[in-house]
């Protein structure tokens, strides 16, 4: 499994996710999260079809898609995901 | 040609012109020279600091010029943080603030700074006693926009300031950038203050940054002395010229000013009102220079063209807002995302006439019968 994580600095929704994502990573060390910027890594975030709404957060299985989180979610929301997909 | 978007920018007031025009052609040597033209130069900056320094009731040595006001918001929270880090690494801001000031407290965030968002009232007005209960010994900044750019809530800085002068570790900044010309800020307990020239019918490219005297910041442009030791580069002697004569000119008759806006505002308010799809989002006691609706279940941008195509030009959001569909800051206030996805902003100045105000309602009135009536 592997989390790819679209942001941009701007962007407040992703401020306050990541704060969530901080602790996910305390609590699920060996997550494999890859961390893109939207305008500064675009020709990336291209491959993801991102929309009009951040943060994006792709969980990858074999580099296949099975669950995207769109937007800013609670931390009850983002655990959950982490837990199922992870 | 109607235009309802002076919160994006302003036409350059022609005095504003004429005093750049004249500072080009006069006093265009570096104001750093030795000799007798630098000189001339260096002395119209400083009879300009020295009346910026008198409008706003700071001292001369607390004015950084800048490029505008993402660059001072940018050198104040940078700027800060950076110099001050060891003492902690908090920082608190609210959910109406510009991307200027999201942009460095994102890059921070990744730099290992922590980040808390202080709730607001259903006024959108920051809620003081949640912000005591954020502020801890390692909380260094506070960022708060003195008026929020899209709706006009008006922000309670002189209370949050008086809070926080009993914490001594922690700085206060706040974004004018909408108030500035339009309603006057007691800075008395403001640590650093930003604003733009272009938002009071100045020259884009200038702006300031207000700091306190005993306080430090660590520069974002190094390079040596300019016309402060905190923002290197040959200082803009029209510019800072012209931010001057503009600051000067719009303080003038702010009071007045602040009136009639208040008036046409309430005319375009009562005006809007009566359609059963608008919404009002800007709280009654918003700054009345700018007016959030939603008309619901027509998008931002289709309203937008459709007032455009009849020479009316408002916004969406704000112009250095994300691309996302919907606006936080008027979900923050209104929790309702059919309001949020469906917001444009009007925003007025004292140069607004009534004739105008009147054209407006009636170009709204057929656009609104025709966008309604497509669905």
């Amino acid at each position: 499994m592997r989390i790819v994580k679209i942001n941009a600095v701007w962007c407040p929704a992703c401020i306050v996710s990541n704060k969530i994502w901080k602790n996910v990573l305390v609590d699920y060390p060996d997550l494999d999260i890859e961390e893109l910027d939207l305008d500064f890594d675009s020709d990336e975030v291209k491959k993801y079809n991102v929309g009009d709404i951040l943060p994006v957060v792709i969980f990858l299985n074999d580099e296949k898609e099975v669950f995207r989180l769109i937007g800013e979610k609670t931390k009850e929301e983002i655990y959950k995901a982490v837990e199922e997909y992870r | 040609m109607i235009y309802l978007d002076y919160s994006a920018t302003t036409p350059v007031d022609s005095e504003v012109v004429r005093t750049f025009s004249k500072a080009c052609e006069e006093y265009w040597a570096n104001p750093n020279s030795l000799h007798k033209e630098g000189v001339k130069a260096n002395s119209l900056i400083n009879a300009a600091t020295e009346q910026i320094s008198s409008i706003l009731g700071v001292k001369p040595s607390e004015i950084i010029y800048t490029s505008g006001a993402s660059e001072s918001n940018n050198m104040a929270i940078k700027g800060i943080c950076l110099k001050y880090q060891n003492r902690g690494k908090h920082i608190i801001t609210t959910d109406f603030e510009h991307s200027s000031i999201y942009g460095p407290i994102g890059y921070l965030q990744k730099l290992g700074f922590d980040v808390d968002f202080v709730n607001t009232l259903e006024n959108g007005k920051v809620d003081i006693d949640h912000l005591k209960s954020l502020l801890r010994d390692d909380t260094i900044l506070v960022s708060i926009t003195a008026v929020n750019s899209e709706i006009g809530i008006i922000e309670p800085i002189e209370e949050i300031g008086l809070l926080l002068k009993d914490y001594p570790k922690t700085f206060f900044h706040v974004d004018m950038t909408q108030s500035i010309g339009k309603k006057k800020i007691d800075l008395t307990n403001v640590d650093l203050a930003s604003f733009s020239a272009h938002k009071f019918f100045g020259v884009k490219g200038i702006g300031v940054l207000l700091k306190k005297e005993n306080i430090n910041i660590e520069p974002i442009i190094h390079g040596g002395k300019s016309t402060t030791i905190y923002r290197s580069g040959t200082p803009a002697t029209p510019l800072i010229a012209s931010i001057s004569k503009a600051l000067r000119l719009v303080t003038k008759d702010m009071n007045e000013h602040y009136e009639y806006v208040s008036n046409i505002n309430k005319k375009v308010r009562d005006g809007l009102s009566s359609y059963e799809k608008v919404r009002i989002n800007s709280p009654e006691d918003s700054l009345p220079y700018i007016l959030n609706i939603s008309v619901l279940g027509v998008k931002p941008e289709v309203l937008l063209h459709a007032l455009e195509e009849e020479e009316v030009y408002i916004s969406t959001q704000t112009a250095c807002s994300s691309k996302s569909d919907e606006s936080k800051a008027v979900y923050a206030l209104t929790k309702d995302h059919d309001r949020s996805k469906s917001s444009v902003r009007i925003s007025l100045s004292y140069k607004t006439t009534l004739d105008e105000i009147d054209k407006f309602l009636e170009i709204f009135e057929r656009c609104y019968n025709k966008l309604t009536t497509l669905r």
